[in-house]
């Protein structure tokens, strides 16, 4: 009867503006723009993108997302990660696929994430495990 | 089981006086017709609907702005009674229902009933589109589970239902969805300009721990020293129209 998109535009559905500071164990279905700060934990479903300014002291988790901040924590991505050049990561990276800008500081494991749907057990199948280092 | 018609208070100068004639003859012309209320200044809206509500009447229509609207909503909430809407004037909540003053009597006469969320703030205050808070230093307890704080001055906006123009992020506010959007505006001086930054979230209560100044709702009436505001599921039964905006 309504309109049942009720996702924003791009699939955002939770935006974390500048100067605004979030804490607990966030879960939620849509999109999340992070501009401000957030502690504890981050867990989407759906795409996630941490702003230059965005301070994130929690471990993530999303289906793609974009990372120009800097994060605290240990990143999950099931599919595409892109790290652009303003981001300072500082915890462990698993995703299926991932793009580390130049200038980009990463510091910890990084795991390329196999196809989880060809494993017999269903847990993802590790590929290649690589240190990253600072970039800077 | 009859149709109450409450006028607005503001409707009772002859300004008004040629227009409400053609809406009644319109009324009469599709069968609609009711019992009709103007409300006076010192008139209190609950007394005055008391003994109409326990005879369960078959529409409540409000014939004004806002104010009214809102209130009527707070009063009927829960009852099953249709709401029905006349806006003389801007409106809101008129606009998000797809109702104008030209289209309200065949809108009625069409009878298109849904039930709809309805914002509640404290648990008696009652609001259908939106609640306003102004805040200094805001602390927010989103669910019971997330902290959310901004520093400053910011307006926080608790929305349950609205047209796609106010230029929210995010996802739209949907008026069955048993959710609130909720919203924090702040101004973000630069050297050069003002920004208004803002962020989204979607909850079904927040909780305001401290800052706010004072509560808003539906730009009709204010409060004071409110604690809570949350979403109650399909407790408003409105009358449509076909042109809504969600």
């Amino acid at each position: 009867m309504f309109n049942k998109n009720s996702v924003g535009k791009d699939g955002i559905e939770t935006v974390i503006g500048p100067s605004v500071k979030l804490e607990g164990n966030f879960v939620c279905q849509g999109g999340i723009v992070i501009e401000g700060e957030l502690k504890g934990s981050v867990k989407t479903a759906g795409y996630l993108e941490v702003g230059e300014r965005a301070n994130v002291t929690a471990d993530v988790a999303a289906k793609e997302a974009r990372v120009g901040g800097e994060v605290r924590g240990n990143i999950r991505i099931d599919g595409y990660l892109e790290v652009t050049s303003s981001a300072k990561l500082f915890g462990d990276i698993e995703a299926a696929f991932v793009s580390i800008a130049r200038g980009a500081v990463v510091k910890g494991k990084c795991s390329i994430l196999g196809e989880a749907k060809n494993t017999k057990n269903g847990t993802p199948k590790i590929k290649e495990e690589t240190a990253v280092n600072s970039h800077d | 089981m009859t149709n109450i018609y409450i006028y607005d208070q503001e409707l009772s100068g002859r300004r008004y006086q040629k227009l409400l004639e053609r809406l009644e003859t319109r009324l009469t012309d599709l069968g609609i017709g009711g019992k009709i209320y103007r409300l006076a200044p010192m008139t209190r809206l609950e007394s005055a609907l008391k003994d109409e509500l326990a005879k369960k009447p078959k529409t409540i229509v409000a014939v004004g702005g806002d104010a009214l609207i809102s209130r009527l909503a707070g009063l009927i909430a829960g009852t099953r009674i249709p709401l029905g809407i006349i806006p003389i004037g801007s409106s809101m909540i008129a606009d998000g229902f797809g109702i104008t003053t030209e289209n309200a009597c065949k809108t009625l006469a069409a009878r298109r009933i849904v039930s709809l969320d309805i914002g509640r703030v404290d648990g008696q205050h009652f609001f259908v589109c939106r609640a306003v808070i102004t805040a200094n230093n805001p602390s927010l307890i989103l669910d019971g589970e997330l902290t959310v704080e901004a520093e400053g001055k910011a307006l926080i906006e608790a929305v349950n239902i609205t047209g796609d123009e106010y230029g929210y992020l995010g996802a739209q506010p949907l008026a069955d969805d048993g959710r609130l959007n909720a919203y924090i505006l702040k101004t973000e001086k630069s050297l050069l300009r003002k920004d208004i930054s803002q962020s989204a979230f979607i909850c079904k209560q927040l909780e305001i721990v401290k800052g706010a100044i004072k509560v808003e709702l539906d730009g009709a009436s204010e409060i004071k020293g409110a604690r809570s505001i949350e979403v109650v599921p399909g407790l408003l039964t409105v009358i449509v129209g076909k042109d809504r905006k969600f």
